[in-house]
């Protein structure tokens, strides 16, 4: 009978303690996309002050930086620097665009005016991209390599070093 | 002519406010297929959006549905339940649909297929290995108790372990005392 009781005991507890162990480490919160490894989500939204449509399709070829903010997420404010930052470092080489929902233009314009506009910035207004694209909160940001596939998503304020990284996985070679 | 240039002027304040909604996005045939139920409208339709938004996690809520929570992301989401709904997209297809761009995170119950099997299943396994514990611990102790009427005062089996020290004692109780010397 001990012996039945320990081996019950043993197939409850090994596998529950393998399970703890192997996801020591591991943040509870963090999500995995499931769009990572998939072709980007084309979209046409219209760029904010010049009313213009941008159609996503017509940037394939080019690695893409799709960033989603909003006016009222305060992390925004110090991630947009580095953005415009590396938008400007870029160049050519990669497009940045911003996409901001849950927003009102003025306040858009206001903020760009204040902290920089290096690359366009596109209105989502019922939100339907930022879902399309699983957007939990802003500020969180997408990168997609030249063949148009999602190779990364980070959430969270982007800094210059990680900003740096995640450019080189998709341009290759450090920047 | 002041009328025409009132037109104009109301054209050109409307127009990029307009153009401001148009959003192209892939269509969700091309993510979960045709519709496979009917198009629905009025009440019945409120009653799906409802039901299914009851169903999908409002992703930036701490566990609530986007049914019951009011952030705006929320409430985006559930308008897009209804123009699904509206379409004729059935339950399944509309959380495949949140399901693709947010992960399984975003079902509130976890979908029964995989390793989900055990998160349904694991509450009734356990609940039958608890049954059967304290089934077993009752019979045994009703055994014992029945044992113990039968044989109310026989004494209790010999342990074999104790039993050359039993022999030992025993012929040392049996053997004739010797005289002791007193000092």
């Amino acid at each position: 009978m001990n012996r039945k009781v320990l081996l019950i005991g043993a197939a409850l507890v090994v596998p529950t303690i393998a399970i703890l162990f192997l996801n020591l480490g591991r943040n509870p919160h963090k999500v995995v996309s499931p769009l990572v490894g998939r072709p980007m989500i084309e979209f046409k939204l219209t760029e904010v002050g010049s009313g213009q449509p941008i159609d996503l399709a017509s940037m394939r070829g080019r690695p893409l930086v799709i960033n989603f903010w909003a006016t009222w997420c305060l992390p925004c404010y110090a991630e947009h620097g580095v953005l415009v930052r590396g938008a400007r470092r870029m160049g050519s080489d990669v497009q940045f665009l911003g996409v901001v929902f849950d927003d009102e233009e003025s306040r858009i314009l206001r903020f760009l005016d204040q902290n920089g506009r290096e690359y366009p910035t596109l209105v989502d207004e019922a939100g339907k991209v930022a879902i399309a694209y699983g957007v939990y909160g802003v500020p969180e940001t997408f990168f997609v390599d030249a063949a148009g596939t999602i190779v990364a998503k980070h959430e969270g304020p982007l800094d210059d070093s990680s900003l740096a990284a995640y450019l080189a996985t998709v341009i290759g070679g450090p920047h | 002519m002041r009328r025409l240039g009132l037109l104009v002027a109301l054209v050109s304040l409307v127009a990029p406010a307009l153009a401001a909604q148009e959003v192209r996005l892939p269509s969700p045939r091309e993510i979960v297929g045709p519709p496979r139920g009917r198009p629905l409208s009025g009440a019945e339709l409120q009653e799906k959006t409802r039901e299914v938004a009851s169903l999908l996690r409002c992703p930036v809520c701490q566990g609530l549905s986007i049914q019951d929570s009011p952030a705006p992301m929320a409430i985006n989401m559930k308008r897009q339940v209804e123009e699904l709904a509206a379409e004729g997209y059935d339950r399944e297809q509309i959380l495949a649909y949140f399901e693709a761009s947010y992960g399984e995170f975003v079902r509130l119950n976890p979908a029964m297929r995989g390793m989900n099997w055990l998160v349904w299943i694991a509450p009734a396994i356990l609940a039958l290995a608890g049954a059967w514990a304290v089934r077993s611990v009752l019979r045994r102790g009703r055994a014992a108790a029945a044992a113990e009427s039968a044989q109310p005062d026989a004494p209790p089996p010999p342990d074999p372990d104790l039993e050359p020290y039993l022999r030992k004692v025993r012929d040392l109780a049996d053997a004739p005392t010797a005289p002791t010397e007193r000092s």
